[in-house]
């Protein structure tokens, strides 16, 4: 392998007549000039073609085959002119550019060990492999090596080939944030799972929103060998919104509360007034809902139940106090709350968010995880996450905050961690368009733009980056993409990374489990494949497995069952038919079992005898 | 320029009506065919090429394609630095394995000029006036046709094929090296190889000198290449007759082995005459039918043989010093565009 053709200091053409070269793999250029370190370059692009044998005639557009074929008659191995050639972007600053026919060739693992491991596997992020560092395994030490297994649809775990891809989370104060991109299928759930257990690893404490439901990390990755599983259970729990949390509405503030009504649909000028106005401290949403109706009759019917208080008939003492009380609302509030419509509108949002069950239980769990360095993630519908989102976050945010600023200055403010919030389907919890409403958008833009200096770090992963709010794009210095084929979705990883135009046009080809990291840390892209996760999602059975492990036909059911109980005859029959029915759950006929027993003597299963006491089944022997 | 220079397009448009004026005047095609169906020979359809009968052809043995290179650094006679090469390649290897020779020719050598010199003097005994530049042009001409010999005569002898291809026609070799050429044709009619020079732009002009002779009322053809433009059908050979004798010593055949309408032509030793109609069908089932007519093996020995500018360039960078590249042989011109 040699250096050929025109040369620059960041790319060189590579040929070679016996090796063909591999997309990303890493060769070492033996340059004499720059002799103290010889420059490592990455295979960006690789050809290999016979150089005699034209592409393209002018009217056929392949080699005219039965010539070849007549060729080959007379003895020519097309194989014989083949040559390889790789585009090599160096990955160093050169002063000047590098000789042509100077040797290339595949490093040793201690030549590029610095290059590509900033961190053993023990304090770092282990993602997956370093593609086109197959070749480069021998010597790798053992802490290095089965620390990143990969997987691959048909062929299940595979043993990992190739240098393991460290991210180093320590380098995240100065260049925080990670971007998971990639359309449908191409692997961000499954690399934002791979990432969130080695936070887990690390004991890094996060808040995952999960519109999905598919996060939680208790059910092992099948087949996974014994010495690769890890246990996560104690390092994670799972939240349902509405149900193990939601906004205890005692606590809010109004200011809190303006916020999360914005969520249900537009805050006006006079609906910020009139709650500012109307909202105690302490509030529950009985006595504030109750305040803004009774304050919304009062004002709509103040002629008429006044009327009412005046008419002296006798009627009830406990309606005048009731009218009383409204009438006192009316005369505290009735200039500085605007119109009745107004009312109508605050109570029409709180009404919503009170259906979505967002009042219900409250943010403890979620403090007490992020407080003990765990995972937690909040599963729900999207919409509710977004609000008990904004909500959580801007909360922790602030306390966290307090808490680093008071450890500055001296002062006093309760212990508060540093901490990651990761999601998926971040455009909608942060949308690029400000026309559509989202409650967090404002707040992971803050965290997005000064949260380095608390230790807040976000992990946000979508389809479509295209449609993520820009700022926020702009300041993830880790971007994970996968395959993305959608142009506009193109566009913006054109600019916002350090892609090449050949990663690019790799893009829309890449198989799942397959990304460039563009990492501001590095100041490079990787090409990396994602390891195997250590868990799965509990609904990530294919439906038909789905259909078939958990919706067995009766009958088939009966089957499997009647096996375990094998001789059956008319003299047990009635022995077992308890016993069966609990199993099953549901009542059984003798009938129903002679029939599946026949069923089971058809299909060569079960093979029937007559004996003495009437018929027996038995299992077949072979 | 960015719109068209109209003076310039008229004066073209009187070329095309003067051309037009003779085409029209032509003999019509099926008149053409008739005529070199009666008067020159046959017109023969291709026969598919069987791979016993290519075998059979073969008999194991390799077919070599011959081709050679110039290329010329400098633009002032006498710097003008001319590099060669020629390469014979056998079907069983890679094209680059083949047998190559390199040469050079520069007219401030003592050689090189003394043998300027002997060209003047010839042609001065001739009776003609041969300018150095002109005479430097025909040594040029000649010491490539002799390097494409000599690598061709090593082939045979090394590689022992059964057929060998030259990129162009035998007269050419016959003229410019007749001393090499004649030894190579003894040495492969005695080896029993077969010869055969490809031409893709025929230069000839017996044929249309014949059949115009056919046709007295038409407008003449200038040229074979002329004449049999469209002429052959697809797949179609003109087996010249025998006794035609086009070329003294030499027997040629025209052919459309492909798409492209014009015709190439095949020559072969006299002495062989009679294995061309074993051997055009092998030529057409080793040629492109997309191509431009030339057989796919002698196109990958003339793009291996071929010295290209960048590889000029480099030669030159690392013979020449940079001082005297400038002094001598770069141009205004040149630097202008670099
Ligand atoms: N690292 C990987 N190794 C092997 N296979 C993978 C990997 N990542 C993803 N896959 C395969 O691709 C499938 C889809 O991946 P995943 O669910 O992560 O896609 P996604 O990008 O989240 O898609 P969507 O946007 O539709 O949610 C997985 O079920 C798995 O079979
Ligand atoms: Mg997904």
């Amino acid at each position: 392998m040699q250096i050929v053709g025109h040369t620059t200091q960041q790319v060189v053409y590579a040929a070679s007549r016996r090796r063909p070269f591999r997309i990303n793999e890493l060769l070492l250029i033996e340059d004499r000039i720059h002799s103290n370190s010889n420059p490592l370059g990455e295979v960006v692009e690789t050809q290999s073609f016979n150089r005699y044998i034209p592409l393209a005639t002018e009217h056929s557009d392949l080699v005219d085959r039965q010539v070849m074929e007549n060729l080959a008659q007379l003895g020519y191995d097309i194989g014989a002119d083949t040559i390889h050639l790789a585009r090599i972007r160096i990955l160093a600053e050169l002063a000047s550019p590098v000789s042509v026919g100077i040797a290339v060739r595949v490093p040793t693992f201690a030549e590029i060990r610095d290059f590509l491991i900033p961190r053993d596997p023990a304090t770092g992020l282990v993602l997956g492999v370093i593609r086109g560092t197959e070749e480069l395994t021998v010597g790798l030490p053992a802490q290095l090596s089965r620390v990143a297994l990969l997987y691959q649809k048909d062929s299940g775990i595979m043993p990992q080939k190739g240098i393991p891809y460290i991210m180093d989370h320590w380098t995240w104060p100065e260049y925080p944030h990670i971007g998971i991109f990639g359309g449908s299928g191409s692997g961000k759930s499954f690399a934002l799972r791979v990432l969130l257990e080695e936070l887990m690893r690390q004991q890094l404490p996060g808040l995952i929103l999960d519109p999905h439901f598919e996060l939680s990390f208790t059910e092992p990755f099948p087949d996974l060998p014994a010495s690769y599983r890890e246990d996560f259970t104690r390092r994670s729990i799972v939240l349902m919104a509405g149900r193990d949390v939601g906004i205890l509405f005692e606590e809010l503030n109004a200011a809190d509360l303006i916020n999360l009504l914005q969520a249900a649909g537009e805050v006006t000028e006079n609906m910020n007034n009139a709650i500012q106005t109307l909202h105690r401290r302490r509030d529950s949403f009985v006595s504030f809902s109750t305040r803004i109706r009774d304050l919304t009759r009062g004002l709509e019917e103040e002629q008429d139940l006044k009327r009412k208080l005046r008419e002296d008939d006798g009627d009830g003492f406990r309606e005048k106090q009731e009218i009383r009380r409204i009438l006192g609302l009316v005369e505290k509030y009735k200039d500085r709350v605007g119109h009745v419509s107004t009312l109508r509108a605050i109570s029409r949002r709180l009404n919503r968010l009170q259906t979505e069950r967002i009042f219900t239980g409250g943010i403890e769990p979620i403090r007490e995880a992020i407080m003990n360095r765990r995972l937690v993630v909040v599963q729900g519908p999207i919409w509710f996450l977004q609000v008990l989102g904004a909500y959580v976050i801007r909360k922790f945010y602030r306390e966290r905050r307090q808490y680093q600023d008071a450890e500055q200055t001296g002062g006093e403010a309760p212990k508060f961690p540093p901490f990651i919030v990761a999601t998926d389907e971040a455009h909608n919890f942060a949308p690029r368009s400000p026309e559509i409403p989202a409650p967090a958008r404002s707040i992971l833009r803050t965290i997005a733009q000064e949260g380095r200096k608390y230790g807040v770090f976000l992990i946000l992963a979508t389809q479509r980056p295209a449609l993520l709010e820009d700022t926020i794009t702009a300041q993830l210095n880790t971007k994970l993409i996968f395959r993305t084929i959608r142009s506009s979705d193109l566009e913006v990883i054109r600019e916002e990374t350090d892609l090449g135009p050949e990663e690019v046009r790799r893009l829309p080809y890449l198989g799942s489990g397959n990304a460039f990291v563009s990492s501001a840390a590095v100041g490079r892209t990787i090409a990396v494949r994602i390891r195997v996760a250590k868990t799965v999602s509990p609904h990530s059975r294919h439906p038909f497995l789905e259909l078939k492990e958990d919706f067995i036909p009766p009958e088939e059911e009966l089957g499997e069952a009647l096996l375990t109980y094998l001789p059956l005859g008319d003299f047990n029959f009635d022995v077992h038919l308890g016993t069966l029915q609990q199993e099953l759950k549901r009542r059984i006929t003798i009938e129903e079992i002679t029939c599946c027993l026949e069923d089971l003597v058809g299909e060569g299963i079960v093979e029937k005898k007559e004996m003495v006491l009437g018929v027996e089944y038995r299992r077949r022997e072979d | 320029m960015l719109a068209l220079d109209q003076g310039l397009q008229e004066l073209l448009i009187t070329v095309n009506s003067l051309l037009r004026d003779r085409t029209q005047n032509y003999p019509r095609r099926d008149a053409i065919r008739r005529y070199l169906r009666e008067k020159i020979g046959t017109l023969q359809k291709r026969a598919p090429l069987k791979i016993d009968a290519l075998r059979a052809l073969a008999d194991g043995r390799p077919l070599i394609g011959v081709d050679g290179s110039v290329h010329s650094y400098g633009t002032v006679f006498p710097h003008i630095i001319y590099c060669f090469r020629a390469l014979a390649s056998a079907s069983t290897l890679s094209v680059e394995k083949g047998i190559s020779r390199v040469d050079l020719f520069y007219p401030e050598m003592a050689d090189h000029r003394r043998e300027i010199e002997e060209i003047i003097s010839q042609a001065a005994a001739g009776g003609e006036e041969l300018a150095p530049e002109t005479a430097a042009a025909r040594a040029v001409r000649q010491r490539l046709a002799v390097l494409e010999v000599q690598v061709a005569m090593e082939a045979v002898n090394k590689y022992q094929p059964f057929a060998v291809l030259f990129d162009g026609g035998f007269l050419r070799y016959g003229g410019l090296a007749p001393a090499q050429w004649q030894e190579y044709r003894e040495l492969s009619l005695a080896k029993d190889v077969v010869s055969i020079g490809i031409i893709e732009e025929i230069g000839t002009f017996d044929l249309a000198r014949k059949v115009s002779a056919g046709f007295p009322e038409a407008s003449p053809f200038s040229c074979d290449r002329e004449l049999l433009f469209g002429i052959l059908k697809k797949g179609e050979w003109l087996a010249v007759k025998e006794d035609l004798e086009f070329k003294k010593t030499y027997y040629t055949c025209f052919a459309r082995p492909g798409y492209y309408p014009g015709a190439v032509a095949y020559d072969f030793f006299q002495e062989q005459t009679r294995r061309a109609a074993e051997f055009v069908p092998l030529l057409f089932g080793l040629t492109p039918q997309g191509g431009r007519g030339i057989p796919q093996w002698l196109d990958q020995v003339d793009a291996a043989v071929r010295i290209t500018r960048g590889e000029m360039e480099l030669l030159l960078a690392s013979g020449l010093d940079r001082e005297l590249r400038e002094r001598l042989f770069v141009s205004q011109r040149e630097r202008r565009t670099l």
